[in-house]
């Protein structure tokens, strides 16, 4: 009768056994609390967690300056559970009172750190932070039946044997031996070649015959591509995928320790999406004119529908809809562009689209780089870039509201027209010269002449990375918003919602975005920044863990709140999502616990990066 | 009627001096109290049944759920399909059910000489009293906190105009107390618990 009212089967108690759940079961009391008790005073030693049944309670941390509203740490309703890091520590950092009062349930300190003791799981829970807890959602958010196939290896779904023929076959015998195989490409022995294979597929085999006029008696060894492009057997299905998007191949060579081990194909891949998200590269590739490309163009946010109710890990879904994105862009300026301009110009993508962070395109910002030798007709530059940002919009890139656009000169310049201007962002450093060059250093190449992105892209690490006092400036804006880690159960800001990009996506991804800056680490993406500030040393493993953790929370629920937004409007026009607000309130208990650890990592990265970047708070 | 029930306490007290049952009839001296609470199959003391007793100590600001009492009767007969549709307890429900006896027994042991605290708690102990007598030759000699009474004189002494009802719903509703389970016999012993304490220990 008792576990009716305490719910045991969401997490943690959910990790407990029956015979623990027994234990704890008979250990429970309700505790009764008048409106402004102290339930934990500070300093003290808890009787127990507790999970409220009714309720607000809110933990004031004391040795922070100010009033009691600076003071408040975090608010917690019906259904939160606290007190467990008083308990474990054997002392309250931390004051927790009744704002209302209050019912709950009290587990007995005792009890609670013998569960702890006696079941890892349920240890971890509580001990290793926000990036267990990020485990214990997507442990609770797969979909009832379905596979959650952004955890799917390569090498348990679509490895396929190679077949290895020596470089004298014919085609015919070539054609024969992969309908013998049932398999579309072949791999070809080759002295030669750095892996010592090259790679021959079916389609090879019949442009060779077809368009180039051989004869079935040719040897193959000929028409192989020495290069081959491989993809670790041991690494996610989805990445296979997003590798065959990003390259628009069909087959990839598997390797395992250096080793060729298999080849994998397209079609086996989508057998096991089922979704459409090759088709869709299909279609971008086969695309001659603008419409085709809107036509493919259409379908993405269903695609970004089924994806998120499929429980697809959000990290997977970013970059398959940058590659898809960073295709569309690149088409369009392929189709749109004469050889010329393609030769001495490079399409940079800024901001979120740079750092593949954009999932649902709200807004579009990109930049030319343009070789300083062209002599381009101003008359002809105009006319083509008014029409590129045009035709975007078209496709479905919403105008970008501060008009960071190929369209307008100020983001369509020389490769020294760029130096002279990040040079004087340095030196002005107001506000808005900050946010040009913050989206400026998330820029990513997309198509054109990429010699020319690169040489853009060294000059401004070496030429900022030096500055100290440019980086301090830069890394400033990282404390404009606070951590809305007192508006929870606010009613009246409640109202309004929590902005989330505000509050947790614009510290996190300008603050590691300084940091990469700082140390010269040229990624662009978020979590490959994170990835490689850890290797280098530059933050500490545990901190960056739980920012990509928290980073992937934000992400998700924006997803949410934008998806939400679209379905309203009833339309896949993205410039329709007008805010980044969630309501608090309507998150179940483990998201808000979430939500809450997330916010607190944003807190502690941003004390952090203070002293690191010696910003000045 | 309660100065009997209290004469009727200290004949018997004296009666079982000797016995193993003696403490019950010592005067309390601790600080818990029971709530308990009886569903039976229908109003009629004589001739209706208890279908489930529950118990539930509470201490202070606390009510110790973990450590409750809970028995489901089994009389070995057929119940009123009324008693079902109050209490949504069938017959198969009691299959894991103790003679009336051994619920007894135990119950006595768990609420001691505590003082027991119910809603309409008079009526409860008269079918408990119907057992108790030929078991043990007494009624049960506890202390009766009348929670209805301990509410309406909390609403008095702020409000001494209001007549204030006395229904059990409309009580718990008053107070915004949540109810644990309602037409459980624990489900309201709990809920009678959390509104006690809250009435004394609220402002």
């Amino acid at each position: 009768m008792v576990s009716e009212v305490l719910n045991t089967d969401i997490p943690p108690f959910d990790l407990l056994s029956e015979h623990e759940l027994e234990i704890l079961k008979h250990s429970l009391s309700i505790a009764y609390f008048d409106a402004g008790k102290d339930i934990i005073p500070a300093g003290g030693s808890p009787e127990g967690i507790y999970i409220i049944i009714k309720g607000q309670v809110e933990e004031y941390d004391e040795t922070i300056e100010g009033d009691r509203d600076a003071q408040r740490v975090a608010q917690y309703s019906e259904g939160d559970l606290f007190g467990s890091l008083a308990v474990l520590k054997g002392r309250a950092k931390d004051k927790y009172q009744a704002f209302e009062e209050c019912i709950c349930h009290l587990v007995p300190a005792e009890t609670f750190l013998d569960l702890v003791h006696d079941n890892p799981e349920f240890r971890h829970f509580f001990h290793e932070g926000l990036a267990t807890m990020e485990k214990q959602r997507s442990r609770l958010s797969v979909p009832q039946g379905g596979d959650d196939f952004s955890l799917v290896r390569i090498r348990d779904s679509v490895l396929r044997q190679p077949v290895i023929v020596p470089p004298s076959l014919s085609i015919a015998e070539a054609v024969n031996q992969m309908r013998q195989s049932h398999i579309d490409c072949l791999l070809v022995d080759c002295d030669e070649c750095q892996s010592n294979y090259a790679l021959v597929t079916r389609t090879d085999l019949l442009d060779a015959l077809a368009i180039e006029g051989k004869t079935p008696a040719c040897q193959v060894g000929g028409l192989a591509t020495p290069e081959l492009i491989t993809c670790e057997a041991d690494d996610f299905l989805f990445n296979a995928l997003i590798l065959m998007t990003r390259k628009h191949i069909k087959h990839v060579v598997l390797t395992h320790e250096d080793e060729i081990i298999g080849v994998s194909e397209l079609t086996d891949i989508l057998s096991y999406l089922t979704g459409q998200t090759h088709l869709m590269g299909v279609q971008i590739e086969k695309a001659t004119s603008v419409d085709e490309l809107t036509q493919a163009s259409k379908v993405l946010n269903a695609l970004i529908r089924t994806l998120n109710a499929k429980g697809v890990k959000i990290r997977f879904m970013m970059e398959l809809l940058a590659a898809l994105n960073g295709r569309l862009v690149a088409k369009l300026y392929e189709i749109t562009m004469p050889t010329h301009v393609l030769e001495n110009t490079a399409l940079t993508v800024l901001g979120s689209e740079g750092r593949w962070e954009q999932i649902v395109k709200t807004d579009q910002d990109n930049a030319l780089i343009i070789a300083d030798s062209f002599d381009w007709d101003d008359k002809e530059r105009t006319r083509l870039l008014d029409q590129f940002t045009e035709d975007l919009i078209a496709i479905g890139f919403p105008r970008c509201p501060g008009n960071i656009m190929v369209s307008n000169p100020e983001w369509s310049l020389t490769v020294s027209g760029w130096k002279r201007t990040m040079k004087t962002w340095t030196i002005d450093m107001s506000e808005e010269t900050q946010m040009k060059m913050a989206i400026s250093l998330d820029g990513h190449f997309v198509a054109g002449n990429k010699k020319l992105f690169e040489e853009m892209s060294l000059w401004a690490h070496e030429n900022l990375r030096g500055n100290d006092i440019f980086l301090a400036h830069f890394g400033q804006s990282v404390m404009n918003f606070g951590v809305p880690l007192t508006l929870f159960g606010n009613v009246k800001k409640d109202s309004e919602g929590l902005d989330i990009k505000k509050g947790g996506i614009f510290p996190l991804v300008h603050g590691v975005r300084a940091l990469a800056l700082k140390y010269r680490c040229r990624q662009t993406n978020t979590y490959r920044r994170i990835e490689e500030l850890i290797e280098k040393g530059a933050i500490h493993e545990r901190l960056g863990r739980n920012l990509e953790s928290a980073l992937s929370l934000f992400m998700q629920l924006r997803l949410e709140t934008q998806l939400e937004q679209l379905e309203q409007a009833g339309t896949d026009d993205g410039s329709k999502v007008t805010h980044n607000r969630i309501q608090v309130r309507n998150l179940n208990r483990l998201d808000r616990d979430l939500l809450r650890e997330a916010l607190h990592v944003i807190k502690e990265f941003k004390e952090w990066l203070a002293l690191e970047l010696h910003i000045r708070g | 009627m309660m100065l009997t029930r209290t004469l009727k306490r200290l004949a018997n007290r004296f009666k079982n001096r000797d016995s193993d049952l003696k403490g019950l009839f010592e005067p309390y001296a601790g600080s818990e109290i029971v709530s308990l609470d009886c569903e039976m199959t229908g109003l009629d003391t004589k001739n209706d049944h208890i279908v489930s007793i529950a118990a539930v100590k509470i201490d202070g600001n606390k009510i110790k759920t973990g450590d409750a009492f809970e028995a489901m009767i089994d009389h070995g007969e057929w119940l009123s399909e009324d008693a079902i549709r109050v209490h949504r307890i069938r017959k198969v429900d009691l299959n894991d059910g103790v003679p009336i006896e051994t619920a007894m027994m135990a119950m006595i042991e768990f609420i001691g000489n505590r003082p027991i605290l119910g809603y309409n708690i008079q009526f409860d102990f008269k079918f408990l009293d119907r057992y108790t007598r030929p078991l043990l030759g007494f009624s049960l000699p506890n202390q009766m906190i009348e929670f209805a009474e301990v509410y309406r004189k909390s609403v008095v002494a702020k409000r001494p105009d209001t007549v204030p009802h006395l229904g059990f719903e409309e009580i718990i509703d008053d107070l915004g107390i949540p109810t644990f389970g309602r037409h459980t016999a624990l489900g309201d012993a709990t809920t009678v618990a959390t509104a006690y304490v809250k009435l004394k220990r609220g402002r």
